[in-house]
């Protein structure tokens, strides 16, 4: 199944207003919120820390949170913004463990199972495992990726945020924040241009 | 000569189309000029371009009935378990009965022995000069030494104090020594 950011969100009701009702104790408009944010989060944070159960288990600990935690959301903020702060920060304490634990999740992700669709069906089967390798080698550079970069960019250009929101969930400057996207995108292009060098006689 | 890492400040904001109409002038001038930036530029686009395209991923099909079981766990915790903040209360409220417990029996202990003074008055009292004494026998003394300021029955209390016995008194105490 492939599940698109921002996609899906078809019904009238919006999040401020499910999280509203939680708040009044309606246990169904948590489990719509639920359902909405899910596969967005997991994909949010399965970039962010590269390992798919650990990701798996930090939206887990977001839902959890935002359980325990509905009174402290107040509407000044949109809700998506509330849970990709909480979502963010426990991926962020979560490689912060590792980085004390060494642990390199980058080791792991070549032999995780990987039960996900490739978005573009017309690739042949060649070009599936090309595109497949090609991922592994984006997904490194960016682990690689200092933290600050990482986050703005996985919001930004994996995840499609404007950049007035990413200041928000992140609580930075804008000015920040497009200062940091440029500067990721900048190292990207640094470590994966190997992949996607020309000959100078080939170029346009 | 342009500085390429100054104008390359405004790479992302170029690939974003938010940049404003001379400033991208200027930097697709630089483009047609400067192949590095030409290349760096082509390279971030199908960079951008690859990162909208990378395959998402679901959770796993049990995903919303292991979040139900944990909040249901963090239910039971909050309902059937004490919260962090009563465990304080639990000793701290055995040791208030305990203290109160101990102050009753001290401060009734005490009248006890204050009362039995006014109602049989000692005849004989303790020689200032007898060694001190542990026990209920301190309490006495002094509970003695305050009547005997209060000029009751002084004259008597001094003439049998004079012939006072600190043995009876560590046995005994004032009342045993009064009565005899």
């Amino acid at each position: 199944m492939i599940t698109k950011t921002k996609e899906g969100k078809k019904s009238s009701i919006t999040d401020e207003q499910l999280i509203a009702r939680f708040q009044l104790g309606d246990v169904q408009a948590f489990d719509i919120l639920v359902r909405r944010y899910k596969d967005q989060l997991l994909n949010f944070i399965y970039r962010f820390v590269g390992n798919r159960s650990d990701a798996e288990d930090i939206v887990q600990e977001t839902f959890l949170r935002v359980y325990k935690n509905k009174h402290y959301y107040k509407e000044i903020a949109k809700f998506s913004t509330w849970v990709y702060t909480i979502a963010g920060n426990l991926a962020k304490t979560e490689l912060r463990r590792r980085k004390r634990h060494k642990i390199f999740s980058v080791s792991n992700f070549i032999n995780e199972e990987r039960d996900y669709d490739i978005p573009d069906k017309e690739h042949s089967p060649e070009k599936k495992v090309d595109s497949s390798i090609q991922e592994t080698i984006i997904q490194k550079a960016i682990e690689k990726l200092p933290i600050k970069f990482k986050e703005v960019i996985i919001l930004r250009d994996i995840q499609g945020f404007a950049y007035e929101e990413i200041s928000q969930i992140l609580n930075i400057p804008l000015g920040t924040v497009k200062s940091r996207v440029n500067r990721g995108r900048l190292k990207l292009q640094e470590d994966l241009k190997f992949l996607y060098e020309t000959e100078p006689n080939t170029r346009p | 000569m342009i500085d390429c890492d100054k104008l390359r400040t405004n790479f992302s904001d170029y690939l974003d189309e938010e940049l404003p109409i001379e400033q991208r002038k200027e930097l697709e001038d630089h483009f047609s000029v400067c192949l590095e930036c030409q290349e760096t530029i082509r390279q971030m686009k199908i960079i951008q371009r690859s990162l909208k395209q990378l395959p998402q991923i679901s959770v796993s099909p049990d995903f919303e009935q292991k979040l139900h079981q944990q909040i249901f766990r963090a239910n039971q915790k909050t309902t059937f378990l004490p919260p962090p903040f009563h465990n304080w209360k639990i000793p701290a409220m055995g040791s208030a009965i305990v203290l109160a417990t101990v102050s009753l029996f001290l401060v009734f202990n005490d009248s006890t022995e204050d009362k039995s003074v006014p109602v049989v008055p000692p005849t004989k009292i303790y020689s200032p000069a007898a060694p001190q004494l542990p026990g209920n026998k301190s309490m006495n003394i002094s509970t003695t030494e305050e009547e005997s300021s209060n000029s009751y029955q002084s004259s008597t209390l001094v003439r049998d104090s004079l012939g006072a016995d600190s043995s009876l008194i560590d046995k005994s105490g004032v009342m045993t020594v009064g009565n005899k």
